[in-house]
């Protein structure tokens, strides 16, 4: 190793650029002043902006959903009228042939040397899944005989509730964590680049929503169809040597689960964070490990979530991104209050 | 004591060591200022509660250290030379510092911050280790090892 005096001169020399100066002191605690106070009234503006983007979001869906219904019940019933002619042609008929006069029908002679045999079955089901059947036999004289052959089917038994709940806990990876949709748009600032077919559209969440009101905050956004979206995802939590898992996957208005493309950690922090794909439910599992000898800060964590609109995607249709599941350390739940944002899809 | 007094306090009392860490990532001094005042906006914001001074100085590093991280990410920041305030000293002196800091800028994180925290800051090594969470003979390796490749560095010249 080589120290030489020279070195340890320029570190010693270095070391008052390290050291803030008076003035510079001064400075610095100003603007932490001046910040406080300015987010301090940013949250509540953003609060009230927020209150009264979801008040918008929610009478716009009404009107929309109004106007898509009317000629949607104008459509089904015109629809509806050449099933329901012939629907009343069959009953017609079957009531004409219903109320023909029995003459056709063979009467039965009793003195006839001819023995009938009629078998009728009666199924009676009942709750204890118990089917009757009963066979009489009849002959042509005054003397009858009955025979009544009686079987009971046993259905098997329904497996016990707690075995179910017992064998579904054990396939659950994470423990559930209770889903939030919501369907609010916030104006966010979206800002284009790119020249390709592919646009990518960044959603910075800024301070749209106060800390306190949510755990992890999943931004609300507007894209076209076939656009890629990156969005950050800022999720609040002590994280402190602590790793988390976060499911989510992109679900449209009837329910198709579409899986996000990749999601990944700020590069910043010094921390394995992988995703696992599930294919199977179209999720992807964010997992944050912390290095080693490294932490991540009692602080938020900022990470990107980037889904694909589907190609056939019209313009209104509405996508929302949901957490199954998000937990953290020994599988504990760390966000209990989500906002998953809704991705609105624009001309 | 008021809370605002409290928090002067705290402020006193952390300013230099989160200047200290927000320079050797930024290299200039207006960057080191605001990244600073963010990460003290923030405990003033978030009314964050800490246990004793060694965890808060532990929270106030790695918040710092993320923070100008962050600031690094953003393009604009990518390719900033390393700015020397003014000095009432011979041009020589102010090459030797701008290579210096140059050479500690280039330094691995886990050997730039035991370096800076120790050899520039005066901490004792085990209020280092205490800060970094790391064991203290992993502070004494890894600023030997820090003086090793700032030699090496500034041997070999290091382009500002």
């Amino acid at each position: 190793m080589n120290h030489t005096p020279n070195n340890e001169n320029r570190l010693h020399n270095v070391k008052r650029e390290f050291q803030p100066t008076q003035a510079q002191k001064s400075r610095i605690y100003e603007q932490i002043l001046a910040k406080a106070a300015q987010t301090a009234a940013a949250d509540v503006s953003d609060y009230d902006a927020h209150a009264k983007a979801s008040a918008k979001k929610e009478y716009s869906t009404i009107v929309r959903l109004e106007n898509e219904t009317k000629p949607t019940i104008r459509q089904n019933i015109t629809n509806a009228m050449p099933a329901a002619a012939c629907v009343a042609v069959i009953l017609l008929g079957v009531l004409v042939f219903r109320i023909k006069p029995p003459q056709t029908q063979q009467p039965v002679h009793e003195d006839s040397s001819l023995t009938t045999t009629d078998t009728f079955r009666e199924t009676l089901q009942t709750t204890t899944e118990t089917v009757t059947t009963t066979t009489v036999t009849s002959d042509s004289s005054d003397e009858t005989t009955a025979e009544t052959d009686i079987t009971t089917t046993t259905f098997p038994e329904f497996t016990d509730a707690a075995d179910v709940t017992d064998d579904a806990d054990t396939t659950e990876e994470f423990l559930p964590t209770e889903v939030t949709q919501t369907t609010t748009t916030v104006t966010s600032s979206t800002s284009t680049s790119g020249t390709s077919a592919t646009v990518h559209t960044t959603q910075k969440v800024a301070a749209t929503l106060p800390r306190s009101e949510c755990d992890l905050y999943i931004p609300d956004a507007a894209a076209k169809a076939g656009e890629e979206i990156v969005m950050e995802v800022r999720a609040v939590h002590d994280f402190s040597f602590e790793d988390i898992k976060l499911e989510a996957r992109l679900v449209s208005a009837d329910g198709e689960c579409f899986q996000p493309v990749t999601a990944e950690l700020n590069p910043v922090y010094d921390c394995a964070f992988y995703f696992l794909r599930n294919a199977e439910q179209h999720s992807v599992t964010a997992r944050l490990i912390a290095a080693e000898d490294s932490f991540v800060p009692q602080d938020d964590v900022w990470f990107t979530l980037t889904v694909a609109i589907p190609e056939n995607a019209k313009a209104g249709d509405a996508f929302s991104i949901e957490i199954p599941s998000a937990s953290s350390g020994s599988d504990k739940a760390f966000a209990q209050k989500i906002y998953a944002g809704s991705i609105t899809v624009t001309d | 004591m008021s809370e605002q007094a409290m928090f002067k306090a705290f402020y006193e009392r952390n300013i230099d060591l989160v200047y200290a860490v927000a320079m050797s990532y930024l290299h200039n001094a207006a960057d080191a200022e605001d990244a600073a005042a963010d990460v003290f906006a923030q405990v003033l914001e978030q009314n964050i509660s800490f246990e004793n001074q060694q965890h808060e100085r532990a929270w106030l590093v790695t918040a710092v250290k993320n923070r100008c991280k962050n600031r690094l990410t953003h393009w604009s920041n990518k390719r900033r030379d390393v700015e020397i305030p003014e000095h009432p000293t011979p041009d020589n002196a102010v090459v030797e510092l701008r290579e210096t800091m140059s050479a500690i800028g280039r330094l691995p994180d886990k050997y730039r911050l035991p370096l800076v925290l120790c050899a520039i800051q005066g901490y004792s090594v085990s209020e280092t280790a205490n800060i970094l969470k790391i064991n203290e003979s992993t502070v004494t390796t890894r600023i030997n090892r820090a003086r090793t490749k700032l030699s090496h560095l500034l041997e070999g010249g290091v382009q500002t």
